[in-house]
């Protein structure tokens, strides 16, 4: 490409963006919108999030980054689902997006829905149509998310007292400030570190474990039906990592909360997981429940990430390695994008992007290889 | 038995960090970082160095390079007391040690170009002569899975993966022969992981070098090491082959910290020993032994005497009061 043509293209690039930002952001002005705007129905009553081909892309300098691109699964209530796949593949993406945390204009929602079950109010609301004032009735109150640094999730200057009760003041205004403190005290207490003067605390007098149960604490304070928890163990050591998984596991059946676990440990998906969704740049590669996935993996991208984990009691002179890279996600190719990285290609691999096919009633992949097996059976 | 040639010998090895306060700065105390550690590493071996954060993992692999300075202990490299070098002479033993650092993103100078961070130390050691100099890094570069076009690049063009590779290169550039490794690929994907791994693997057999590889992955950790050394709280508390330690864990710490691992299986439910709480400040270790404000197995004597190092055969010890008999 010559200087000149380059130039064009990035000019090209810059008005399209421009028009994508005057979009967002007049929808973003927009004080209130009439009800039958984003209130819709759910496909089954018995989830509690339905993701229908959500598009998440990011319009950058020098081009569009399609971080998710058509994903589609759904949580069950009462159910815990791990997101599994590399850094960049746009799973943190996707749970931004249900929380609407998106760093906008430059990522927004580009297409799709998201459904969401408010049980309370017998209605259903489409996430990505919500007006702000809603959305923040939503967030912290029905979804709630944990993060996975929790030195930087909790504000250093605040007690951890101050930063709880915020969170339960804001969604339920009429509450007195003895009965918020209360309540406070409980959710240290669900976590298992209440103590005498707890709530006069800083962020910093705490180690990192007991940080992560404050974060966890304030996450539960408004009893949510969604916790979305984005890599909640990843820096926090093993011993640390099981008394928390631990703690998630009893509190999302004590409180019938759905829990939405993305990570990139294995390990920690087959032991909290009742379904798991692999993805890969920004698509699902395949879904199931956690038994499909981890004793039946159908595409070669799972099945490669699985044994490239050294195993515990396990002993292999040479790691499988999967060659190569992620993609560059600007200019994603037609073809499956694991083509290049894939050892098991098939000549139909070079022609259009393979679509889901269903293997049995809840394990999906989106793989060539696999068109014959759904042939054989039916 | 005929004589093994240990290319690390260390033996009470302290590292105290002072705290300091007030207005003149007096030291009011000292986090005892490594609280009096034996190590031995034989050649061509891996030494796999686990524990949670704050054990002093870490502070150990850097005195051992006098990267910090030792409080106290003798620290014997290649045959060299490294505590008794001067500054000059421990420049010229440098290039046979090097270090791995863990995050790929921070360890590389962003101005530099790759043949520019891996030749600089070359250049400034003579490894080689000028003339050989730009073919030499070539064929380190080769040698550790990088293209030869990516001389001239800069370290923000490459993924987390080809950025370890780089590192791997500007410590291989040196011919050393002993590495430490701090938690080389904790920043990286699992496929990727696997890729390192390897390429680790492969160089440690060609080149014969010895590392001190120190990870808080157990499964990487287990994968990689002929010999474990599992420390908590700034003391080894349990040494020994890689298989001796995970088909017979002996420490309560071991066996808790093993059990905690997560099992890429639906179907596997683990018994796990959960530990309660968390590692204890070691500004203020616990008297006697360090592990019993968390240990199931504890007893009287446990918190007033130091457990001692015991061998239970096979260069397999532990220190613990269980074994005492």
């Amino acid at each position: 490409m010559t200087a000149k043509e380059q130039k064009q293209r990035l000019k090209e690039i810059k008005k399209f963006n421009a028009k994508k930002y005057k979009e967002y952001n007049k929808n973003q002005r927009r004080k209130r919108a009439p009800e039958s705007e984003y209130v819709t129905k759910m496909a089954d009553n018995d989830n509690i999030i339905e993701f229908d081909d959500l598009k998440t892309y990011f319009y950058t300098d020098i081009g569009t980054v399609k971080a998710v691109d058509g994903v589609s699964f759904e949580i069950k209530r009462g159910k815990t689902i791990g997101v599994v796949g590399e850094s960049g593949c746009g799973k943190s993406v996707t749970s931004l997006s249900v929380m609407g945390l998106l760093q906008g204009p430059t990522g927004q929602v580009a297409g799709g829905s998201i459904r969401f079950n408010q049980v309370g109010k017998n209605r259903a609301v489409d996430l990505t149509k919500l007006p702000v004032k809603e959305y923040e009735k939503i967030r912290g109150n029905e979804i709630s998310m944990i993060f996975q640094e929790p030195m930087t999730t909790l504000n250093p200057v605040f007690t951890i007292g101050d930063q709880l009760m915020e969170c339960i003041a804001l969604h339920n205004p009429n509450m007195k400030k003895k009965d918020i403190e209360a309540r406070a005290l409980e959710t240290l207490e669900m976590v298992g570190i209440k103590r005498d003067g707890m709530l006069d605390l800083y962020p910093h007098e705490l180690s990192g474990g007991m940080r992560q149960r404050v974060v966890i604490a304030m996450a539960l304070s408004c009893n949510p039906q969604l916790i979305i928890a984005d890599e909640p163990t990843t820096a926090l050591d093993v011993t640390i990592q099981a008394q928390i998984l631990d703690l998630l596991r009893e509190l999302k059946d004590k409180i019938n909360a759905s829990i939405m676990l993305i990570t990139h440990d294995l390990g920690v998906v087959a032991e909290m997981a009742d379904y798991v969704v692999v993805m890969y740049a920004g698509r699902i590669v395949e879904q199931g429940t956690a038994d499909d996935i981890f004793h039946h993996p159908a595409h070669p991208y799972t099945i490669g990430l699985m044994k490239s984990k050294p195993m515990l009691g396990e002993h292999v002179d040479r790691l499988y390695s999967i060659p190569g890279n992620v993609p560059n996600p600007i200019n994603l190719p037609e073809h499956c994008y694991f083509k290049n990285r894939c050892e098991m290609c098939v000549d139909k691999c070079e022609g259009a992007y393979p679509e889901l096919i269903s293997l049995s009633e809840t394990h999906k992949v989106s793989c060539y290889l696999r068109e014959n097996e759904v042939k054989g059976e039916n | 038995m005929s004589e093994i040639n240990y290319v690390v010998d260390a033996k009470g090895v302290k590292k105290y960090f002072p705290i300091k306060s007030g207005l003149l700065q007096k030291t009011i105390g000292h986090v005892r970082a490594v609280d009096g550690v034996d190590i031995r590493i034989k050649e061509g071996e891996t030494f796999g160095l686990v524990g949670e954060s704050g054990c002093g993992k870490s502070t150990l692999g850097r005195t051992l390079l006098r990267l910090i300075e030792p409080t106290e202990g003798q620290i014997s490299i290649n045959g060299m007391d490294m505590t008794k070098l001067k500054r000059e002479e421990l420049r010229k033993v440098r290039p046979s040690m090097q270090m791995i650092f863990q995050d790929p993103f921070s360890s590389l100078d962003p101005r530099m170009p790759v043949g520019e961070i891996i030749g600089e130390a070359v250049r400034e050691h003579g490894i080689v002569p000028a003339s050989e100099y730009r073919d030499y890094i070539l064929k380190i570069m080769e040698d550790c899975g990088l293209r030869p076009y990516y001389i001239d690049r800069y370290p923000h063009e490459f993924s987390g993966g080809q950025r370890q590779r780089i590192c791997i290169a500007r410590a291989l550039a040196l011919n050393p022969k002993f590495i430490v490794c701090d938690e080389p690929v904790s920043a990286l994907d699992v496929s990727i992981q696997a890729q390192i791994i390897n390429l680790m693997e492969e160089l440690q057999e060609k080149r014969n070098l010895t590392y001190l590889f120190i990870s808080h992955d157990l499964s990487v950790v287990q994968h990689i090491s002929d010999t474990i050394g599992v420390m908590y709280l700034g003391s080894m508390v349990e040494n020994g082959s890689t298989e001796d330690i995970f088909a017979n864990p002996l420490h309560p710490y071991t066996k808790a910290l093993f059990s905690a691992v997560p099992i890429a299986d639906p179907d596997v439910k683990m018994n796990r020993i959960l530990l309660e709480g968390d590692i204890p400040s070691p500004a203020n270790p616990p008297s006697g032994c360090k592990f019993h404000t968390r240990c199931s197995q504890c007893m009287e004597i446990c918190k007033n005497k130091v457990p001692e190092v015991k061998d239970m055969g096979n260069g397999h010890t532990v220190a613990c009061h269980l074994y005492n008999n």
